[in-house]
């Protein structure tokens, strides 16, 4: 049997707060060597969905599989090899940034030249021996990644991860994902409330709103779904509207400006044909592209 | 046992520039310091009562550590072991390392044990030290001339243990609750109704005043009952310890 690609599978995943249901039935599958994006507006169930991915919440069915394995049955297996940033890094105010990554050193049984290594790596190694409850927003969200990296993780998981950071540290932290992927092979899956911010490093993209998934798939799929559209100005507004709607097109229109979805563009000249055959006056016919920001809000806001 | 110990050397770093370590001495070191002034300064007064000067400073720290103290110390110290993780939110940190919640959960109790034992043996140092002292610089107290290490060792010694059920109680209760409010105002209305109701037949049922019979078997020689009441509170911090590590495996980090 082939061995599977995914590194995250999950099978009609499904939880509840007490009556509220906040995760839908989600199928996730996120492929090794891959950069996840997990996007969804606030409360769209992201965060849960990580808890659930690391068993720090437990669906009813063992629906979740990682590296191939079942999460609940080989929890600590799976944990060995993932490191996760959920929220708001966990830091101790009362220790350095250096005490703060070896008391998990210690776990892990790492040496001191790994947590000098991983502070370099988020740029902190000037500020190892500081207290962390010193610390800007900004510097601790860059511990926190750097104590996800730490136990140098297949799999990495973050939420939100450019949280509190400036747009040079988002920038660094953008770079070292990559890098992270493309070089180290690792997979990452992060979660964000940001377009831009997946649309420039990730290579998949998964959508939630309202617990349920809307959108899997690559970036590029992402491009292309619904992302054309024609636009039609007309001087005849009523008949070109008779004619759409006997040739069933889905459309919409206000006054004379009609949007019809871009098929292709053999479609496209099937209709040019048409209205030009019943003698419709058009005054221009143009493919517009829709941004991913319009089709990431006209997907999450149903 | 070598991933245990490993988890349990990541929680003293964790511990480090704590005050839980710092009251662990602090305390015992003020208690003595008082002491040995009162009865530096005050000599000729406990001279005068002619008693055996050992079981007469005994009866005296035991009484304010076993009434008092001793409880305080443990509220504070239960509230500082797992204040410092609600603090920082790392629960969910803990819990998705790859380590069985057993050996966190252990770690944690270990470490507040050895805290508690560091605050009995300093007690226990320093009064030794006090009376060393006491003993040279005013050989009128006739420290010398009674021997009582075996008793007063003793009595430390029953004292470490009857505190093992507040211990336990405090450290359940601040697992559940995540602030200070709740967890050490709780413990101190206990201590309270303890000093209350200490002549009531009954209260050595509830382990806030083990230490104080404790105290007072010291003088009053009360040891069978004790031992009882001693294993009753070492039975109690069982049941509220696993009922702490089951209230961790039910938690569900959200």
């Amino acid at each position: 049997m082939k061995p599977s690609k995914l590194v995250i599978e999950t099978n009609q995943l499904t939880y509840s707060y007490g009556n509220s249901l906040v995760i839908d039935n989600i199928d996730l599958s996120v492929e090794k060597n891959s950069i996840y994006g997990f996007l969804g507006p606030n409360g769209a169930g992201k965060t849960t969905t990580i808890k659930l991915l690391v068993a720090l919440l437990h669906s009813r069915r063992n629906s979740i599989k990682i590296f191939n394995k079942d999460v609940v049955a080989n929890r600590l297996e799976i944990l060995s090899k993932l490191g996760s940033l959920i929220e708001e890094p966990s830091l101790y105010d009362h220790l350095s940034a250096f005490d703060n990554l070896r008391q998990k050193a210690i776990i892990f049984n790492l040496d001191n030249k790994r947590i000098d290594h991983v502070l370099e790596l988020v740029g902190l190694k000037l500020s190892s021996k500081k207290k962390v409850g010193e610390f800007s927003s900004g510097m601790k969200q860059r511990l926190g990644i750097a104590k996800v990296l730490l136990s140098d993780p297949e799999l990495i998981i973050l939420d939100e991860p450019t949280n509190g950071l400036d747009p040079s540290g988002m920038i660094e932290i953008r770079e070292l994902m990559k890098h992270l992927c493309h070089e180290c092979g690792k997979t990452i899956f992060l979660s964000s409330h940001l377009l831009g911010e997946i649309e420039k490093i990730c290579t998949d993209v998964g959508i939630i709103s309202n617990g349920k998934i809307v959108f899997q798939g690559s970036l590029n799929d992402l491009n292309e779904i619904n992302n054309k559209q024609l636009e039609i100005f007309t001087g005849e507004p009523e008949r070109l509207k008779e004619l759409l709607l006997k040739m069933e097109y889905d459309f919409s229109q206000k006054e004379n400006k009609f949007i019809l979805c871009y098929i292709s563009d053999q479609s496209t000249s099937k209709l040019i044909e048409l209205i030009c055959s019943h003698s419709i006056s058009i005054y221009s016919l143009r493919t517009i592209e829709k941004s991913l920001e319009d089709l990431f809000v006209k997907l999450t806001t149903k | 046992m070598t991933l245990f110990i490993r988890v349990l050397r990541s929680e003293l770093i964790k511990a480090k520039r704590t005050k839980g370590f710092l009251i662990s001495f602090l305390i015992p070191l003020i208690i003595s310091t008082i002491l040995f002034i009162v009865y530096y300064v005050k000599y000729e007064y406990f001279v005068s009562m002619g008693v055996n000067p050992w079981v007469l400073m005994g009866t005296n720290v035991f009484r304010i550590m076993g009434l008092i103290v001793l409880p305080m110390y443990l509220l504070l110290t239960a509230y500082i072991v797992n204040f410092t993780e609600h603090r920082s939110k790392s629960r969910k940190d803990l819990f998705t390392l790859p380590v069985p919640k057993f050996h966190i959960y252990m770690s944690k109790v270990l470490l507040i044990v050895i805290w508690y034992f560091i605050f009995i043996l300093t007690s226990c140092f320093l009064f030794f030290l006090s009376a060393a002292l006491l003993s040279f610089l005013r050989p009128e107290l006739s420290f010398e001339d009674y021997d009582s290490n075996y008793l007063i060792i003793k009595t430390f010694s029953q004292l470490f243990v009857s505190g093992f059920g507040i211990l336990s109680i405090q450290f359940f209760f601040s697992i559940y609750w995540d602030d200070f409010i709740r967890p050490v105002g709780l413990g101190f209305v206990f201590i309270i109704v303890t000093i209350l109701l200490n002549s009531w037949k009954y209260i050595y049922l509830f382990p806030y005043s083990h230490p104080f019979y404790v105290s007072r078997s010291f003088t009053t020689y009360m040891d069978e009952k004790i031992i009882y009441y001693l294993l009753y509170g070492v039975l109690v911090s069982i049941v509220f310890f696993i009922g702490g590590y089951f209230m961790i495996l039910q938690d569900e980090t959200k």
